[in-house]
């Protein structure tokens, strides 16, 4: 079977600045992908690339075969994306945006799917509440619930735990990466917290200057490189990446 | 599908009435204060001018285009 998103040879450039230099990868059924890096790493432009809301200087992106520029509408409706930035209208209540968003998505059956992602997300007693008066991880939890509306085929979170308590957080986790494990679908996902992505990923990018710096898997990465744990490995990647050679 | 996505914002920005009336005001304020204070102008023009040419539907009808179009403008992306 195809791989969900597939990467080639993906450049971004900014005047005299590469934020992101020819990168290659895919993302599997049924696979979580850490993305990590420090800031300023190229994750989030990559992302963004991902999602169309940037055109790539050079390169290609495939959603479930399908070309996000020859071919964005096929591309993007089996596509869905979260992040702490990116938080939902807050001037609509949680039931006013999951059915707008549901629209803009074409959900079928949307009245059902927004009552299961109600339950599934603890929201239910938010229903009719403001989005903008919500608690940070309340906000969350129904950006969440958003990205989950459609079923996606390839999940983008961009830290999508960051403002959650570590109870909260943990049953994000759980929901994702039951979603991930039940679909047919990937997940591309972006963290900086080290713990968070040696228990959700199967796999991981380390990004440095625009280039995958390492590959591998996070529980077995770290030792290969001489490292006790993932957060050693990301400090050496941030601060030494040339002492560091993609495996 | 383009008509589920149309819908969508439609309804968006019924719901975003719905929940503050108060937006519906300045889309009537700054017209009716327009028209009062170009009304006067052109008027007046009217008035100083050489008889021949109408500066009430010309100017008037210009001031009100303009406004709608930034509205229109703004609205749309906010």
């Amino acid at each position: 079977m195809s791989a969900v998103l597939s990467v080639s040879n993906l450049s971004k450039r900014y005047g005299d600045t590469l934020a992101v230099d020819g990168i290659s990868f895919e993302v599997a059924r049924n696979e979580i992908l850490g993305l990590l890096g420090p800031n300023g790493a190229g994750k989030t432009t990559t992302i963004n690339m991902i999602l169309g809301v940037l055109e790539p200087t050079s390169g290609k992106i495939h959603i479930e075969g399908f070309d996000i520029a020859a071919q964005r509408r096929q591309a993007l409706e089996r596509t869905n994306f979260a992040a702490v930035y990116a938080q939902v209208p807050g001037n609509l209540t949680v039931m006013e945006n999951l059915r707008i968003f549901g629209m803009l998505y074409s959900v079928r059956d949307r009245s059902r799917r927004i009552a299961e992602l109600l339950q599934e997300f603890d929201l239910e007693r938010f229903r009719d509440t403001r989005c903008g008066v919500l608690s940070s991880g309340e906000q969350t939890r129904v950006s969440l619930a958003k990205a989950m509306l459609n079923r996606p085929q390839l999940l983008l979170l961009d830290e999508p735990t960051a403002s959650l308590d570590p109870a909260t957080a943990r049953d994000m986790r759980a929901t994702i990466r039951q979603c991930a494990a039940e679909g047919t679908g990937g997940v591309l996902w972006t963290s900086h917290n080290m713990y968070e992505v040696a228990e959700v990923c199967h796999r991981v990018l380390f990004l440095s200057h625009g280039r995958i710096l390492l590959e591998g898997d996070p529980k077995t990465l770290p030792g290969d490189h001489g490292k006790e744990t993932l957060e050693e490995l990301f400090i050496a990647v941030a601060r030494e990446p040339l002492t560091l050679e993609r495996v | 599908m383009g008509l589920s996505r149309t819908a969508a914002i439609v309804l968006r920005q019924f719901y975003l009435l719905r929940g503050s009336p108060a937006r519906v005001v300045p889309l009537f304020a700054w017209v009716a204060i327009d028209i009062i204070l170009w009304g006067f102008i052109t008027r007046y023009l009217n008035s100083v001018a050489a008889s021949g040419f109408n500066f009430i539907p010309t100017l008037l009808g210009a001031v009100l285009l303009a406004r709608a179009s930034f509205a229109g403008a703004r609205d749309g992306v906010a």
